[in-house]
């Protein structure tokens, strides 16, 4: 067991809240503040501390401030450059929006909250990955877990004929328009990369059509390339 | 709070059934068995849970015939209750998935506070309310990151942009300015809003 004097030269009571110490030295000062009044004066205020916060007035968003919130977390962290032109202007809107209501609060909660998403969007993750060919054998059978955040795709080349830009659409079972946005073309020769947020994929056929344009205006007229068609488990 | 002497008088009185000593026990011990559920599981409600899971086998085990003996164990033996309901529960949870989110407008017919815990409790709300509004907002934010939001000690360190030793530090700090803050106000209370516990139900 850890005694007292190893426990405040240790900074236990901080190490054991911020989750630093190991499985054993954790078992060693619970053993102790259990029998020790000095440290459990000590975590004992971290535990009041906790209940009296939990409805302490302005430490919590109201509930329009927390889906506000979560819209831009969402979009923050599942949508990938190329696709993320479209959710992010409404969910930074409401985000915005929300701010200009909750004043002060920005201060308090919002700033570290988006740094701290943003860390998360940054950080090194793994993305499960398919490639996938115009065929009509069977289709590939995706397995994408359930904390995958993006699902990464390479489209077969499908056409001689090489486009400046193409439009990606992605579609479920039922034909349901899930995902659109106009990207440039690959550097010539190399297939296209997607990268899709795993959010509103659904279990069960998927199909991610390709299709050839010009230029990025919208009014342009564009060409189906191609159908891809997978499986998604999930 | 002063500690209170855990000696064979205690432990009778504790046996027969005291409401003062019972009262007084959850008092000094709920909050050492909710820290460590807190820890251990990062879970508010599932901590409250083993909380009182913990304090009813104490009790049960307390009021046996051959029972608890040894009165300076006590900590040392609500500590090991603990850990054996927080392995029970986390098998439970391995094997059978979390439990459903609650519905918070639904609550137990037998498990609300009582007028008097409701009033107890408010009062103490209130006392750990100012203190934390006489923190500093940096302390506070902080305060809240690391107990409240759950983060990683890394995503802490980055959202403050501060290296590992040094939010040590601040935690160290903002605990502690909390820590006097909150004595000193409670050394001023009443005793009734000092303890500001019940013994678990069931009891």
């Amino acid at each position: 067991m850890m005694d007292h004097e190893e426990a405040v030269r240790r900074t236990a009571t901080e190490r054991y809240l911020l989750g630093e110490l190991t499985e054993e030295e954790c078992s060693a000062f619970e053993a102790h503040f259990f029998d020790c009044p000095e440290c459990a004066r000590d975590v004992r205020a971290a535990s009041v501390f906790l209940e009296g916060a939990a409805t302490a007035p302005g430490l919590h968003p109201a509930p329009a401030w927390r889906e506000a919130l979560g819209r831009l977390r969402r979009a923050l962290t599942d949508a990938p450059a190329a696709w993320r032109l479209r959710p992010l202007p409404a969910a930074a809107f409401a985000v915005l929006f929300s701010i200009a209501g909750y004043g002060g609060y920005q201060a308090l909660v919002v700033v570290p909250r988006l740094r701290l998403e943003l860390a998360r969007a940054e950080a090194p993750q793994t993305v499960p990955w398919q490639f996938l060919s115009v065929s009509r054998s069977e289709r590939p059978v995706v397995s994408l877990p359930a904390d995958s955040h993006r699902l990464g795709l390479t489209l077969s080349r499908s056409s001689p004929r090489e486009y400046p830009f193409y439009r990606c659409e992605v579609l479920d079972a039922n034909g349901r328009l899930l995902e659109s946005a106009v990207i440039p073309a690959p550097p010539s020769g190399d297939e296209l990369h997607l990268l899709l947020p795993a959010r509103r994929l659904q279990p069960g056929r998927t199909v991610v059509v390709l299709a050839g344009r010009e230029t990025k205006d919208a009014a342009e007229p564009e060409v189906e390339l191609a159908r891809y068609e997978l499986l998604l488990v999930r | 709070m002063e500690r209170q002497v855990f000696d064979a008088a205690y432990l009778d009185r504790l046996r027969s059934g005291d409401p003062e000593t019972e009262k007084q026990f959850v008092a000094y011990f709920r909050h050492l068995i909710l820290a460590k559920a807190r820890v251990r599981l990062r879970c508010a409600i599932s901590a409250e849970d083993v909380c009182q899971e913990t304090l009813l086998r104490v009790f049960r085990a307390v009021r046996a015939t051959g029972g608890i003996r040894s009165p300076e164990g006590l900590g040392a033996f609500v500590n090991s209750v603990c850990t054996n309901v927080l392995h029970e529960f986390l098998r439970t949870r391995d094997r059978f998935g979390p439990p459903p989110p609650e519905d918070p407008g639904r609550q137990p017919a037998d498990s609300g506070p009582t007028a008097e815990e409701r009033i107890l409790s408010d009062e103490r709300c209130r006392q750990v309310h100012q203190v934390i509004a006489g923190l500093s907002q940096r302390d506070q934010r902080l305060l809240r990151a690391l107990f409240l939001e759950d983060h990683e000690r890394d995503e802490l360190c980055a959202a403050f942009g501060v290296g590992r030793d040094y939010l040590r530090v601040l935690v160290h700090r903002a605990k502690g300015e909390f820590r006097s803050r909150f004595l000193e106000a409670e050394a001023a209370a009443p005793e009734s809003v000092r303890s500001g516990a019940a013994a678990p139900r069931g009891v």
